[in-house]
């Protein structure tokens, strides 16, 4: 099966987040009861991380033709935060998590992926899709020129968007592809798909 | 409660998240909550939550899920206040 992949980033820094950790409410609403005594001596940065793989696995099983809906605690990270669960579907889970940011990748599939995280400030949007053309420019064989994502209006989606597509001279490159950004950082995820 | 009284508070909940700054001065009920305003999805959950405590209900996840434009929210609201 070829590899498809999610990516969520999530800026540690921001001000607005600052304190969710402490909200019974907001974490209550994202995790599970197993999840929440999992929090541990640095429950900051742990919440963000289960958001963060639940966000990537949310993007997988959209592509993959679920609907997850709007229900964080439905999407089950591991204790070792290696895989995600959702009802009877398992994915893969990778996590990179410092001080300052947590950025998760999940996928399904043996297909192998990259993934990067970098500071930008500029049009968040517009960098991230650059950090990704740049970064799998030389998988491709491509100059990072011809690179390009789309993303296709779609009525049903949350955001009115399909999932972004990665183009190579304006055709569909077989690879594909995640986009994240929040505060300070963007973040992608790309996978070489099997014909 | 009168719905432009809803509409009113749904949009002043919206305004700290919203990244689109310009959308809010034609917010309108059809206007998408992430498409036009583009609020960042990560802060739904906050923004759930900010309805609930504003109007005193509660939202399930499922209520959640069929909210895409600020009439969505309104709708909701109205339907549970």
């Amino acid at each position: 099966m070829a590899t498809c992949v999610g990516n969520d980033v999530v800026d540690l820094c921001l001000p607005e987040i600052e304190e969710h950790h402490r909200r019974d409410q907001f974490v209550s609403r994202v995790c599970t009861p197993e999840e929440r005594a999992r929090l541990g001596d640095d429950p900051k940065r742990m919440l963000w991380t289960l958001f963060a793989a639940k966000e990537a696995a949310y993007k997988v099983l959209v592509k993959a033709g679920h609907q997850p809906g709007f229900a964080h605690r439905a999407i089950v990270v591991s204790a070792d935060l290696r895989s995600v669960v959702w009802g009877e579907r398992k994915l893969h889970l990778a996590v990179d998590a410092n001080e300052v940011r947590v950025h998760a990748v999940a996928w399904v599939g043996d297909g192998a992926f990259v993934s990067g995280v970098e500071a930008a400030s500029g049009d968040l949007g517009v960098d991230a899709r650059a950090f990704l053309c740049r970064s799998v420019a030389p998988i491709l064989g491509s100059s990072p020129d011809t690179l390009s994502v789309a993303r296709a209006p779609d009525a049903e989606a949350w955001d009115g968007y399909a999932p972004p597509r990665l183009l190579v001279a304006g055709a569909p490159a077989p690879m594909d592809v995640s986009l994240s950004h929040d505060g300070r950082f963007v973040a992608f995820a790309a996978a070489i798909v099997a014909a | 409660m009168e719905q432009k009284e809803v509409f009113d508070k749904v949009v002043t909940i919206l305004k700290p998240f919203v990244k689109n700054p310009d959308a809010l001065s034609t917010v309108a009920m059809e206007t998408s909550i992430l498409k036009d305003l583009k609020v960042n999805s990560a802060r739904l959950v906050d923004v759930v939550l900010e309805i609930e405590d504003v109007f005193g209900i509660e939202v399930k996840d499922e209520d959640a899920d069929k909210v895409k434009t600020v009439g969505d929210a309104v709708t909701l609201i109205l339907a549970k206040a």
